[in-house]
């Protein structure tokens, strides 16, 4: 008899101790990038712009959608589609806030031209950057409905324009998601 | 307040899965677990959980056999609950991320999956921009894993045996999860009738299957001896083994995009065993450790003859 309780105790023991636990929170990094494709308009006006509407929530995965305690940018990178000759320059705004210039042959864009990394096509300004943390912090400790606008403008150097030409801005975004037991 | 639940699942060594019941309703098909990995790029993938590979698969090799000796024939039959554990060290919670493309610096050092907070790594030219890794799941010395395992013989001084845990799917934010490993020994010193001592080899192949993306295989082959002394057995072994945990996944990580499919080789290939059993009656008691890349232990009860 006495066997059996020593042998039940070192069971119970075998199962539960030592057994790890798992954290009761920790932060699981989620990226929740956003983008705006901007098409310029065949034929002789050589201005481009447009705007897109991100409600930032929906870009988180659902699974982490309700627990983004932290946000911030790692990136804003631009580039182009189509084939031309000639040169682009314009500007990305978050909330009309000039966040980036950029300016150089439209095939230096054909890869993307990051913020990091010391291009030479692309110029941070700081207003839209803190536009951009700006409303990343509202987005994450106070109001997750939150809305930004990314838009861009700009120009290109030769016209006439042809077909299919678009200028893409994607700001790379990640959060802090926190996951309860 | 770690209930016994979350231990448990952790002690069958389910990975992440399960135990991160988030509290988020979830409308879609995979676990927030598998979302979160997915997050990672195939190189911070594989830093952040090449530690649960190695010590899952020191554990999943682990606890095979506790005798050497093998009857030539006759029935018997023996169900054992083992449990693995393998002690995890300072160098196991902390790994080389790479940063995205163009970030300065380019790595930095942050939690794995067995690692405290996340770090995170402001870029050294660009004000405003930062980069931050996912913090460390598990808080626990020891990364334990437990099963039953069933042994059957024994016929030309041969036994069979097999472990088997399945976790159901409880509800969309655990995954259906599947642990089996089969394996067979094969008496040598029934050849050897002056030996001292019993000699035995064996091969042992186990699986494991968490959801969608993560697998685990391995396998092992031993040499074992044993010596009784009255109810104390002394036994002991080498072994060769493999194992490789595979994950298969799409990344969302836009610095790193595209399908990720990364094995990450267990550290563990070669092993020794030394250990004790005592047997009481039908009942018997077990515990050994084992020395490789990752030193290990495990131990159990089980009953039969």
């Amino acid at each position: 008899m006495k066997a059996k309780i020593v042998l039940s105790a070192l069971l119970v023991y075998l199962v539960t101790t030592g057994s790890s636990c798992i954290k009761d929170t920790f932060l699981v990094t989620v990226n929740f990038p956003f983008s705006g494709c901007y098409s310029i308009n065949p034929g002789n006006d050589p201005d481009f712009g447009g705007f897109t509407v991100v409600n930032l929530r929906e870009q988180v995965p659902a699974s982490f959608r309700d627990d983004i305690r932290a946000a911030r940018y790692y990136d804003i990178r631009v580039w182009t589609t189509g084939s031309y000759s000639g040169d682009v320059t314009g500007t990305a705004f978050i909330n009309g806030v000039p966040m980036l210039t950029y300016s150089g042959a439209w095939s230096d864009f054909s890869t993307p031209q990051s913020l990091l990394g010391s291009s030479p096509y692309v110029t941070p300004q700081t207003p839209g950057l803190l536009e951009l943390a700006r409303v990343l912090l509202e987005f994450a400790t106070a109001n997750p409905e939150v809305t930004l606008t990314l838009s861009s403008s700009g120009a290109v150097s030769e016209v006439p324009v042809p077909d299919g030409l678009e200028v893409c801005v994607e700001v790379l975004t990640q959060g802090d998601a926190e996951v309860k037991q | 307040m770690k209930t016994s639940r979350q231990c448990l699942f952790a002690a069958v060594g389910l990975l992440v899965i399960g135990v991160i019941v988030a509290a988020s309703p979830a409308a879609h098909c995979q676990t927030p677990v598998e979302d979160a990995i997915k997050q990672l790029s195939g190189p911070n993938a594989k830093g952040y959980l090449q530690p649960l590979a190695d010590l899952f698969g020191a554990n999943m090799n682990a606890g095979a056999y506790h005798s050497a000796k093998i009857p030539k024939v006759g029935f018997n039959i023996a169900l054992d609950l083992i449990v693995m554990g393998a002690p995890i060290g300072d160098d196991q919670k902390r790994y080389t991320a790479q940063s995205p493309a163009g970030f300065t610096p380019s790595t930095f050092q942050t939690a794995t999956i067995f690692g405290g907070t996340g770090s995170q790594v402001n870029d050294l030219n660009v004000p405003g921009v930062s980069y931050r890794g996912s913090d460390g799941v598990f808080t626990t010395a020891m990364f334990p894993l437990t099963a039953p395992q069933l042994t059957i013989g024994s016929v030309f001084g041969t036994q069979v045996f097999a472990r088997y845990v399945f976790i159901p799917k409880l509800d969309e934010n655990v995954p259906e999860s599947n642990l089996w490993g089969a394996g067979v020994r094969h008496s040598i010193s029934q050849y050897l009738p002056a030996s001292p001592v019993d000699l035995a080899i064996g091969f042992f192949y186990n699986s494991f299957s968490a959801g969608d993306i993560i697998t685990h295989s391995g396998y092992a082959i031993s040499g074992q001896v044993s010596k009784e002394f009255s109810l104390l057995t002394a036994y002991g072994g080498l072994a060769y083994e493999q194992s490789t945990m595979n994950l298969n996944y799409v990344s969302t990580d836009p610095s790193f995009p595209g399908q990720v499919d990364i094995d990450l080789e267990g550290a563990n290939t070669f092993r020794v065993t030394a250990g004790g059993k005592l047997q009481l009656g039908l009942f018997r008691l077990f515990a050994d450790i084992n020395i490789g890349s990752v030193t290990h232990f495990s131990g159990g009860i089980g009953i039969g003859n």
